[in-house]
């Protein structure tokens, strides 16, 4: 009887542990499903942590090479540099003062004509950026596309520069500045918001078309529309005649940009100013002697205006 | 008495059955057991594995990160150094006519 019950439990007993076995096993199979989607998901970001970390030793690899390069590039320079100060001990004086950097704008106005071209020449050949206060004119599109591409900056001197259209008031030269923002931006793609007015923000003709106060309406009204405008504060003359002396332009230039650091310098590249075109060269040399770099406007440049 | 004898037996046969059933089905369940324990234990190592891994990776790429930029800082600096003496240099520089202002 006793062995009868013995067979039976070892029967249940090995039954039992069987279910629990199939039990745990079914609990381990949905774990390890769990585990697996784990695993495929991990993997996969290590994968892609392992792109990223290629990526990034490339880009330090590379950095390195230009660091090397840069710093190979400096010494050289200063080689040179020391070999001029060696053929040139004076220059070491005016080196002295790099601190107190003088720059100079040349600025343009009452282009694009065809004087503009040997003014974009000269500029390029000698790594010179610019300011173009330019007209509405038809015909000079590749002029336009040129002083933007060439990396100068291309700003509003108004449509006509017709004193008696224009000063009338307040609408007739906004809309007149407008029609010209948008001749430039259909051309270049560029939105200028830089200004000259034309005569000076000072100017009195505008009193003969729009009364006495027709500038102190129009400036807040240009301001306000975001514009940026800049007066000058050394006058290269070429305008005091249909055709200036060459030599005169070239010593109003270079006697009053001493008194400046900050030399805004007004000259034009209208189609009667060839005489302009002469004096660069000189007016650039003697600016350079003067120790000025040159610019082009932002509307972040310091302010230089009349009023 | 042969019948009653026969009966016994065919219960005893029965038993023997079900006990090597009981015991067939526990050693299948402990395989299984076995198998699928194993197969999951293996995963956790893995995914321990790859996990760690990864950690290091990704410290390895916020190591990288900072190498980017502090070059990048430097690169800025010697390009500011550089375009300084070209600067200086180039006031030295003879001025170039172009041919389009020779005529």
């Amino acid at each position: 009887m006793a062995k009868k019950n013995s067979r039976t439990g070892i029967i249940l007993l090995f039954t039992l542990l069987s279910i629990g076995l199939l039990g745990s096993t079914g609990w381990l199979m949905t774990q390890a499903r769990g585990q697996n989607d784990i695993l495929k998901s991990v993997q996969e970001q290590l994968k892609i942590a392992q792109a990223a970390k290629a990526n990034l030793e490339l880009q330090v690899q590379d950095l390195r090479t230009k660091n090397k390069q840069l710093t190979a590039q400096i010494q050289e320079l200063n080689k040179s540099l020391q070999e001029m100060k060696d053929k040139m001990p004076e220059i070491s004086d005016s080196l002295q003062s790099e601190e107190n950097k003088k720059i100079a704008y040349l600025t343009f106005d009452d282009g694009p004509s065809a004087n503009t071209i040997p003014i974009l020449d000269f500029l390029k050949a000698n790594h010179i950026k610019a300011t173009f206060f330019v007209l509405k004119k038809e015909g000079y599109d590749d002029i336009y596309k040129r002083i933007v591409d060439e990396g100068h900056t291309i700003a509003l001197h108004s449509s006509t520069h017709d004193y008696a259209q224009i000063y009338q008031n307040v609408d007739t030269f906004m809309n007149d500045m407008n029609t010209l923002s948008e001749h430039i931006k259909k051309l270049t793609g560029v939105e200028t918001k830089i200004m000259r007015f034309p005569g000076g923000s000072n100017n009195r003709v505008s009193h003969r078309y729009g009364g006495s106060d027709v500038m102190s309406k129009i400036i807040p009204t240009v301001e306000e529309a975001g514009l940026v405008y800049y007066d000058w504060n050394v006058d290269s003359q070429d305008a005091a005649k249909g055709v200036q002396d060459t030599q005169v332009i070239i010593n109003s230039v270079l006697s009053q940009a001493k008194y400046n650091n900050n030399a805004v310098i007004l000259m034009h590249d209208a189609a009667a100013k060839t005489t302009t075109v002469k004096a660069l060269p000189s007016i650039v040399e003697g600016l350079k002697e003067q120790g000025f770099v040159f610019e082009a406007l932002t509307t972040e440049s310091e302010p230089v205006k009349f009023n | 008495m042969q019948k009653h004898s026969y009966s016994k037996k065919k219960k005893k046969l029965r038993k023997k059955r079900l006990r090597k059933i009981a015991i067939t089905l526990f050693g299948l369940s402990s395989i299984a057991f076995a198998l699928i324990g194993g197969k999951t234990y293996w995963l956790n190592a893995k995914v321990h594995a790859t996990q760690k891994a990864l950690t290091r990776i990704t410290q390895e790429k916020t190591e990288l990160k900072q190498q980017v930029e502090a070059l990048d800082a430097e690169i800025k600096h010697l390009k500011t150094e550089s375009e300084k003496l070209q600067m200086v240099l180039w006031r030295f520089d003879p001025v170039i006519i172009p041919e389009s202002m020779k005529n």
